[in-house]
């Protein structure tokens, strides 16, 4: 199979590398930057990625916009999948973590991988992949909330075979006993953390 | 203090809807209504959908232990008291009560019990008269008051908003429970403003050094009299309709990576269009941005583009003409394209803080914001914000204000000795040039003395250049032009090369598109091929490549790359 081939910078490489989902899920500019911080380290890790010269001087007959810094990319399907694995591990890190304290600096690429590799064990059928990204979508990330931000509404992953789709509506059915049941057992898995001592009880991804 | 009166129904303002595509949301005269969800929460209520309002009418409260208990007892008051008012315009109205928080400018949390901005006041009193003692009333921004729905009044049924694992339990037999969503983008602010003046004359298609002048004027007439940032579709239109400059959208990196302004063939009355490419995959915010860049160079560097084109046909048949022309322009720009390109940046920050606005800190020295007064600087930040799509992913308010103030001096700090060259995104750029222009801009003097120069002296060496006519006195004719080398005797000038990479005219319909040579493999002294000939560049994806006449035998084949819109001609 043939690799793909893209020229990516920082403003191009979300749509470039299929990580516009990915990106539309951070908060901030730093998250962002932080992000292709570390697909750059991942991809230099692969061997798949080259910094490009200019491609222009001056006294050509054009003057294009220039970056301070372009890569040209080559993805094979599976480094592809990897790629957009690790950048779903990294934005739920990201979400895990406050701005405030500046936690989500120490989000490194081992840790990542690490978290990638858990997630990669998350049952979609049950449901586990969707409810961890939706804790990391709300704001008080408590099981009423995240429960709330998925029943009833469009199902993520009409394919997965997930036993709370209800196919009928292609809705979510993840009612709030199992959400819990299944945070419980995230939790013990350590894929889960609480945050708090005290009821309600909220949680985020265990860096 | 008496309490302000609130707006009357029926006169509330019009806003100018902006039909842009680009991102740019409408404020709508009148709000969605509120529907119903056809499924459930997951505590089996039904869930009314509701549109953020962009401001509501608060009272204010001091927030205290016992306080929200007061208020939901004096709400529920309150709208019994409309449902059962014999006045039935009073009675016949659908409208949402809103409860949050809000820290005013001394730092005092606030409770705050909101209701439609420009509610009527009949509805109002009847909350006067049931709420505790309150501190203040007025009409605030949704997004600063943190408020969630708290009841809602729908033609005489009034419905208690809960948490979405509360049951759906009628209280006391006449409030209905319910679930609540908000439906986002409803109102949004614009982050563009409508295009009011226009320029007053419409560029031909067909560019020369003459007409430029000519529109270059109109360029910068008509950005000093921008209002508000531009939008990307409003920009694309204004260029094509009045600069005469085609835009294009280009989906292929190998073609643009984000944006360029090109030049097609010179006629023989030394006219050529011009066309700018931008990359098709940005989104509508960053297109603006690019767009806005490429029109500054035109606006500014067409000369040296024009100059370019020029010399590069003329270079078919006098190749080291091009060595020279490089060598021009190296004289007069010490930094090569990053003179331009920064030149061009703070042109291009004008479409998005136009220059009316400038400096800011004259807006700055009027206001005061927690008892501190902000910079120019920092002001030009936060209007910068709202334009680009990941600065804009965090709205500000006072609720995060010390995290913009922290973020806005934390980005202020990076830039600060950051160059142009080394900005690795088009957020970044804008902002190195907005501080910039806030802090007077830079001397342009160089910058336009350079272009002049470097057009003056090319037009001298074309000159005598027309009056040259064997090898030997193109030689002499451009000796003294420059600082490169000359080769050894009897060979031309060792760095030149037959390489050419051309970009085709826009006017594909005579077929006059340019022969180009290849790299030959092994180059003799009097130009013979020998050997393979190399292509120009290796393609990183199949492309068409046509192949035309041959035109002389030290020319050999040459080649174009179309861009996407033409091939799609074909």
């Amino acid at each position: 199979m043939t690799a793909e081939e893209v020229v990516i910078t920082r403003d191009t490489f979300a749509p470039a590398l299929g990580l516009t989902d990915v990106v539309d899920r951070l908060r901030n500019r730093d998250e962002v930057n932080h992000l292709f911080q570390l697909i750059l380290e991942f991809l230099s890790n692969e061997g798949a990625i080259t910094e490009l010269d200019q491609p222009v001087r001056l006294g050509d007959a054009e003057l294009p916009l220039l970056l301070g810094r372009t890569f040209h990319v080559r993805l094979g399907a599976p480094l592809k999948e990897e790629l957009h694995a690790i950048a779903n591990a990294a934005a739920l890190a990201m979400g895990a973590v406050s701005f405030a304290t500046d936690d989500w600096r120490g989000v490194t690429l081992a840790a990542i991988v690490a978290l990638s590799q858990r997630v990669h064990l998350l049952k979609q059928e049950y449901g586990e992949r969707c409810l961890v990204e939706s804790l990391t979508e709300v704001d008080r990330p408590t099981a009423e909330a995240g429960c709330a931000n998925l029943f009833s509404k469009r199902c993520r992953r009409p394919n997965a075979g997930c036993r709370f789709h209800v196919v009928a509506e292609d809705s979510c059915g993840l009612d709030l006993e199992s959400f819990r049941s299944t945070v419980d057992d995230l939790e013990q898995r350590n894929i889960l953390r609480r945050r708090n001592a005290v009821d309600p009880y909220e949680y985020s991804v265990s860096v | 203090m008496l309490p302000a009166r609130p707006k009357q129904t029926g006169s509330r303002r019009s806003y100018s809807e902006n039909n842009d595509s680009d991102g740019t949301e409408r404020l709508l005269t009148r709000p969605m209504p509120i529907h119903t969800r056809s499924t459930r929460d997951i505590g089996g209520k039904d869930v009314d959908v509701i549109p953020v309002p962009s401001q509501v009418f608060g009272i204010f409260f001091a927030d205290r232990g016992e306080l929200r208990d007061e208020l939901r007892s004096a709400t529920m008051d309150a709208l019994r008291h409309i449902a059962a008012s014999p006045n039935r315009r009073l009675r016949e109205r659908d409208f949402v009560v809103w409860v949050g928080t809000f820290t005013n400018r001394i730092g005092l949390d606030l409770a705050v019990l909101g209701l439609p901005d420009g509610v009527a006041l009949a509805v109002a009193e009847s909350f006067y008269a049931t709420v505790p003692p309150y501190t203040d009333l007025g009409s605030y921004p949704w997004r600063d008051c943190s408020a969630v729905p708290y009841f809602r009044y729908d033609h005489g049924v009034v419905i208690e908003y809960a948490s979405p694992a509360a049951p759906g339990v009628d209280h006391q037999g006449d409030i209905v429970a319910r679930g609540f969503e908000l439906a986002d983008g409803s109102q949004k602010r614009p982050t563009t403003a409508p295009i009011t003046s226009f320029p007053s004359l419409r560029a031909s298609k067909l560019h020369s050094i003459d007409t430029w002048l000519v529109t270059n004027e109109q360029i910068v007439k008509w950005i000093s009299a921008l209002e508000g940032a531009v939008s990307f579709t409003g920009l694309r239109k204004i260029c094509t309709n009045y600069f005469g400059l085609s835009v294009f959208l280009e989906p292929r990196p190998e073609i643009v990576r984000l944006g360029s302004i090109r030049t097609g063939l010179i006629s023989p009355s030394g006219e050529c269009e011009v066309r700018i490419l931008i990359a098709s995959s940005l989104p509508a915010e960053l297109k603006r941005v690019v767009l806005a860049h490429e029109l500054a160079h035109y606006a500014l560097h067409f000369p040296l583009v024009y100059g370019a084109q020029l010399v590069e046909e003329i270079s078919w048949d006098i190749p080291e003409l091009q060595l020279v022309y490089r060598s021009i322009l190296a004289s007069r720009f010490r930094r090569g394209l990053h003179d331009l390109e920064e030149d061009a940046d703070r042109f291009a920050a004008h479409c998005l803080i136009p220059p009316m606005y400038l400096p800011l800190g004259r807006m700055a020295s009027v206001t005061l914001e927690m008892g501190r007064q902000p910079t120019g600087a920092e002001l030009a930040w936060r209007f910068l914000q709202p334009l680009f799509p990941e600065s804009g992913l965090t709205t500000y308010s006072w609720r995060n204000w010390d995290e913009m103030l922290s973020r806005a001096q934390r980005e202020m700090a990076f830039v600060k000795d950051l160059s142009i060259a080394e900005a690795d995104d088009l957020y970044l750029r804008m902002l190195l040039a907005t501080l910039e222009n806030e802090a007077g801009g830079r001397n342009r003097k160089r910058m336009v003395e350079g272009v002049q120069e470097c057009w003056s002296e090319l037009t001298r060496v074309l000159e005598s250049l027309e009056v040259a006519s064997t090898p030997a006195e193109v030689r002499a004719a451009l000796t003294g032009y420059g600082d490169w080398e000359d080769g050894s005797e009897g060979e031309l000038f060792p760095e030149f090369g037959h390489r050419r990479e051309l970009l085709p005219p826009l006017d594909e319909t005579e077929g006059m598109f340019p022969v180009v040579p290849l790299a030959p493999a092994d180059r003799n002294k009097t130009g013979a091929k020998q050997g393979l000939w190399q292509q120009l560049n290796e393609p990183s994806s199949p492309r068409p490549l046509v192949e035309w006449r041959a035109a002389t035998a030290d020319h050999g084949v040459m080649l174009y790359f179309p861009e996407t819109w033409q091939t799609r001609r074909h």
